[in-house]
């Protein structure tokens, strides 16, 4: 309980849901694989992934803040053609579901991710660039509870991009 | 049921003893058979399709011009700004090395040691001992471009099916078990008789923790997969349910399969729920209760140390 209470008042949930949100146990023991650089990114050592620490359409703040801009949802087909480059790096993609599962925080709701390696995301539906088995569907992850659906591409969410380490 | 742990060292040293005759011809350039040279002064000199090289015509589809002399393009390579016309020896960062003088590994040279799945070891390659954190791709390999999943990783890169589909790299431990090379877990490998038995979360890890399928001449921990190790397994790229490899996982139920991962629900400890992944979409569901009955199960394991 000890455990609970600090990472509750660490990561400072305030959202009122009757849907729980926060996370179950100390968050330190889940973040030791990674890394926080300071160039607005984290690395992965499990995964050998490198992925933005904001959401697409946030701007990073060094060092803890993502603020939101005008646009920060995308369909499917221009969710592809964002930018690719981002603090010296050029190879910045979507992830595919596998990946961006990766990032989910079971010990989390809303959002259902670490958000001292990735702050202020919202508790809101991600891309990931896997075309689903059904014909105009593709993969996401919803952030709110952390699971991995597919949608029809036409539907606007938002976007983390990625790159290999 | 391809091993990837191959020690490609030791193919180097095996393939070397043939280079030392080789190795004598390195400068003489082959001779090219049938009809006489057609002399010509620059390439207008030759007909369509054909360049000039010290005075004769040659075709360069096949033949590559160096140096004033003609080589035959599938012999040779191209190393640090060199052509290396007979293709005898290899490059190795931009440095020319005899094919008898080791082996490259991380663009090394290195004349000890092996080199294994591209990684550099000073004794012998690893064996698979347990979760190596890799992701395993997805198995989608169309549509490509644009950035889609197909454009990127080991689908990709690693696109042999003899040890699964693509990507996924699978060894059968016995017909009970099946090694993911790639994650470094063993899998259950389900029958015809146990498929289709279900049930609630403390059953599934009951089954799971006393499953003893995979041991042989190692033995193995096992327990329920988490619900990332599960998702690991789905092979998206199939047309149709279960999605999953359906060589190395046969027997499999288009169903929802328990994961040990338990969903934060902090208001209620412990938590009543858990999550799992439905083989039929390839989805995850952290909506199923744990005293539900009604869903699948397959061990993971790990070798004890």
């Amino acid at each position: 309980m000890r455990l609970f209470v600090y990472c509750f008042l660490t990561v400072s949930f305030l959202i009122a849901s009757p849907a729980f949100a926060g996370c179950d146990a100390d968050l330190a023991k889940s973040t030791e694989h990674l890394t926080v650089n300071a160039d607005g990114t984290v690395s992965d050592s499990k995964t050998k992934l490198m992925w933005k620490r904001c959401p697409e359409g946030y701007t990073y703040t060094s060092p803890n803040t993502c603020t939101a801009g005008a646009t920060a949802t995308y369909t499917w087909s221009v969710a592809l053609t964002l930018p690719a480059t981002f603090a010296t790096y050029t190879d910045w993609r979507l992830p595919n579901v596998k990946e961006l599962q990766s990032i989910v925080e079971e010990q989390c709701s809303a959002p259902a991710i670490n958000v001292t390696a990735f702050p202020n995301t919202p508790s809101s539906k991600v891309w990931a660039n896997s075309p689903s088995a059904a014909s105009g569907y593709a993969w996401y992850v919803d952030f709110s509870t952390g699971t991995a659906v597919d949608a029809l591409k036409t539907q606007s969410y938002g976007v983390r991009l990625v790159r290999d380490m | 049921m391809k091993k990837i742990f191959l020690p490609l060292g030791l193919l180097a040293l095996i393939a070397a003893p043939s280079a030392g005759l080789a190795k004598l011809v390195l400068d003489i350039p082959p001779i090219l058979a049938g009809k006489p040279p057609v002399p010509c002064e620059d390439d207008t000199g030759c007909t369509s399709g054909k360049k000039c090289c010290s005075g004769s015509c040659y075709s360069d589809v096949t033949n590559f011009c160096y140096n004033d002399k003609v080589y035959a393009k599938s012999n040779g390579f191209e190393c640090g700004g060199t052509y290396y016309p007979t293709g005898v020896g290899y490059c190795c960062g931009d440095q020319h090395y005899a094919t008898t003088d080791g082996f490259c590994c991380e663009e090394q040279h290195r004349t000890s040691g092996v080199c294994c799945d591209g990684d550099y070891y000073a004794d012998a390659c690893p064996a698979p001992s347990g979760p190596t954190n890799l992701l395993n791709d997805t198995g989608i390999v169309t549509p490509t471009g644009g950035g889609q999943d197909a454009d990127f990783g080991r689908d990709k890169t690693h696109p042999d099916d003899t040890d699964g589909w693509k990507g996924f790299s699978f060894t059968s431990i016995n017909s009970t078990c099946v090694l993911d090379n790639v994650t470094g877990l063993a899998w259950e490998v389900k029958t015809t008789a146990n498929t289709g038995s279900t049930y609630n979360w403390t059953g599934a890890k009951s089954y799971a923790e006393g499953f003893t399928g995979c041991n042989g001449s190692t033995t193995y921990t096992c327990r329920l997969p988490t619900v990332k190790e599960l998702l690991g397994i789905v092979h998206f790229g199939k047309a149709a349910a279960p999605f999953i490899d359906p060589t190395f996982f046969p027997n499999t139920a288009s169903a929802t399969h328990l994961s040990g991962t338990e969903v934060a629900n902090a208001s209620s400890s412990p938590s009543t729920q858990v999550w799992g992944v439905d083989f039929f979409l390839g989805n995850t569901d952290n909506a199923i209760s744990k005293e539900s009955d009604g869903y699948r199960v397959r061990a993971v394991c790990v070798p004890k140390p």
